[in-house]
């Protein structure tokens, strides 16, 4: 009955992938969640690929699961992977299908698959991954994930004991997970004349985990990140096995120090330091699954940041932005506003945030996350508006407000739409959106719609010009 | 000039409880704040303080916190009496009840106030709040594990009633302490930032200028979420975790 149950989800769920392709929708998830409908367990019972990596951690995940695909794409090793966000069990589920036969057997020997951190104690257990990567742990959905030290535990509880557990050496919270476990650390060290971001509202290692004494860092990149040692202690932060050095504008040259030591040259994935963890946490991974340095290096020369997380349009010194802060995240948020902050070449520029999600149709959501978010870094002479576009928006200005941002500087609407419309774009040059993982189509719109307006905006301007 | 306390700020500071600092930081300009780290004794231990504020923490630090504040505990009642300001927000709350019962063990609480916390690690509770105090509208939001369970010497000492929202526990409207010049609620975050005239009658007490920073915004802000939070049709997300 179990195995009739099981086959009949795996032909619903087939079914429904068929059918979401065939109206032209994406529903990456969809075929996973008929399947778990109709048999609950289905993971448990679909067989799975005969080696397993896993990648978690509060951000970075998805980029460092791309570019850990990619290369495996480029390499010719065939393989399965929950693209794009699709993270939870459905996702998992519907990967696994679109790379099985009929009876539900894997057609390929490896998985690589991003796992929400909460999911996490449902997935593990299950897939029992052979490598497992965890970028980083940062307070995150306050609803959801409650705070670091939380989503710590729930990994110490789901994390196979036989795992090869690849961390974050300058991470004391990720870093110290599952100690039991084998480990590898990567760490991205100070890079020369590297500012420090001690204003950063977050720390959530501020004090020693163990003893509860200040920590002393050496070194702070922003939030917990960093290098610390415990004065009392001795707490510090591992050493790590994998690391960056020599970082340049186009490449960097990433050093391993697992057996003997071995320092290659390749392209840089992206410019910023973020960039560098995700490219180094793949790097580490595929290392780990036995791929030689130069077929990493090779794949690298062709892999670009995903256009899901930064999209640029330009005309003449005119350019609209998109830049994710992902939703209700006050980190990711806060490393995007950080990077906004540093933009003074970008002429004057105007702050949307377009990335409110609302609970249901009620806008009842917790803007909480507002207030350990460092709004502060916009409060530039540079930066011409800040506004945002949703039913929340007088919390937003009032937060604004708060972190020192002019009144005049400030806008607001209920809605994304309105918020751009209501913008004169002949007094900016640089538009940037915040955006996060939802409303996609409604942002796509908004970057379109202001592309059009900047456009028609520089062309005016060079009509307006006198001939010469 | 009021001495105001932000105690066990490097840990008090989990959910948008930045916000009181930056709030308080632009309200009491002028005044005395004092930043108490989980390694310091606090300042009311030592004199005379206006206001203290403890905001939400890991439940790890909930337990440092209690172990900190036991040998202060008569202090701290006997502050409470004499009339010193006490806000409490989210999980800062916890700590002044009897206990705190987790999965791995009962952590006795400073036993102040008549209420015992239970914390299950599922489901997280996530609801908005809305109550009257005296004729203040209050707006909040939860994000929780625990639910309350209050004793009789909580008759009267509570804050206000939920009309919307979770109180102390899915079955009891009861929300939070007011006693004396104890203002706590297990609603997160910036409680008092966004509820402008309930700040503004804990300003009067403090006989203070009731005049808060940003407070166009603040009371647009708040006027829209409390019409909101009122009215019957907006319903809760019902989103458990």
């Amino acid at each position: 009955m179990s195995g009739l149950r099981f086959l009949t989800a795996l032909a619903a769920a087939r079914l429904g992938k068929t059918a979401i392709r065939l109206l032209g929708r994406t529903g990456s998830h969809t075929p996973g969640r008929i399947a778990r409908r109709i048999d609950p367990d289905f993971l448990k019972k679909l067989p799975l690929p005969r080696h397993i990596v896993c990648i978690t951690g509060t951000n970075g995940k998805t980029t460092a699961a791309n570019f850990i695909s990619d290369t495996l794409t480029s390499a010719g090793i065939d393989h399965v992977q929950n693209t794009y966000g699709s993270n939870l069990q459905e996702g998992v589920i519907a990967a696994l299908i679109s790379k099985a036969n009929w009876k539900g057997r894997s057609k390929v020997d490896w998985g690589i698959f991003e796992v929400d951190e909460i999911a996490s104690k449902t997935i593990f257990p299950i897939l029992k991954p052979e490598i497992l990567a965890v970028t980083n742990l940062f307070r995150d959905s306050y609803r959801r994930n409650a705070h670091a030290d939380y989503i710590a535990s729930l990994l110490n509880e789901s994390i196979p004991k036989d795992a090869l557990l690849i961390l974050n050496a300058d991470d004391l919270i990720s870093a110290r997970i599952a100690p039991a476990s084998r480990r590898r650390y990567f760490s991205v060290p100070p890079l020369p004349g590297e500012p420090e971001e001690r204003t950063a509202h977050i720390n959530d290692t501020k004090l020693c985990p163990d003893c509860g004494v200040p920590l002393d860092y050496s070194f702070q990149r922003y939030h917990h990140i960093g290098r610390a040692i415990c004065p009392s202690c001795g707490l510090k932060n591992p050493q790590a096995d994998y690391l960056t050095d020599d970082v340049r504008p186009t490449d960097v040259c990433l050093q391993e120090r697992v057996n003997g030591q071995l320092a290659t040259r390749m392209k840089r994935l992206g410019d910023r330091i973020t960039d560098l963890y995700n490219q180094l946490t793949a790097y580490a991974v595929l290392r780990e699954m036995g791929l030689p340095v130069e077929t990493i290096k090779s794949a690298f020369e062709t892999i670009r940041v995903p256009e899901t997380r930064l999209k640029e349009r330009r005309f003449g010194h005119k350019r609209v932005i998109m830049m994710m802060g992902k939703d209700q995240n006050p980190v990711a948020n806060t490393r995007t506003l950080a990077v906004i902050g540093q933009m003074k070449d970008a002429g004057r520029i105007a702050v949307l945030f377009v990335n409110q999600v609302v609970d249901t149709d009620f806008h009842t959501e917790n803007i909480a996350w507002i207030y350990d978010c460092n709004v502060e870094y916009l409060n530039q002479p540079f930066i011409r508006y800040v506004g945002c576009g949703s039913p929340r928006w007088l919390d937003f200005a009032q937060r604004f407000c708060l972190a020192g941002i002019p009144e005049e500087k400030i806008l607001g609407a209920d809605d994304e739409v309105t918020l751009a419309d209501n913008l004169d774009v002949s007094e900016v040059d640089t538009v940037v959106l915040v955006f996060g993982t939802k409303k996609k189509d409604i942002v796509a719109a908004v970057f379109d719609s202001l592309a059009r307006r900047l456009e028609a905006s520089v062309q005016g301007q060079r009509d307006a010009e006198p001939a010469p | 000039m009021k001495t105001i306390e932000y105690l066990y700020s490097d840990v008090g500071v989990l959910y948008g409880d930045q916000g009181h600092f930056l709030f308080f930081d632009q309200l009491f300009a002028g005044h005395k704040i004092v930043r108490t780290g989980l390694a310091d004794e606090p300042a009311f231990v030592r004199g005379s303080v206006d206001l203290l504020y403890l905001g939400g923490m890991t439940e790890r630090h909930q337990r440092d916190v209690i172990t900190r504040l036991m040998p202060f505990r008569d202090v701290l009642s006997a502050r409470i009496e004499a009339g010193m300001h006490v806000l409490l927000t989210c999980n800062a709350m916890d700590i002044v009840g009897h206990r705190i019962v987790f999965p791995d063990g009962i952590v006795a609480g400073l036993g102040l106030f008549d209420f015992s916390v239970d914390w299950t690690p599922w489901p997280r509770i996530n609801q908005f709040v809305y109550g009257m105090w005296q004729d203040i509208a209050l707006t909040g939001h939860k994000s929780q594990f625990t639910k309350t369970t209050f004793g009789p010497g909580m008759e009267g000492r509570h804050f206000f009633s939920a009309d919307r929202g979770m109180g102390a526990n899915p079955a009891d409207s009861r929300e939070g302490i007011q006693y004396k010049h104890v203002y706590a609620t297990q609603c997160m975050g910036p409680f008092f930032v966004i509820n402008p005239p309930l700040m503004k009658h804990i300003l009067r007490e403090l006989e203070l200028p009731d005049k808060l920073p940003a407070e166009a915004f603040a009371e647009a802000a708040y006027e829209k979420r409390a019409a909101q939070f009122a009215d019957p049709k907006t319903r809760q997300a019902m989103e458990v975790v």
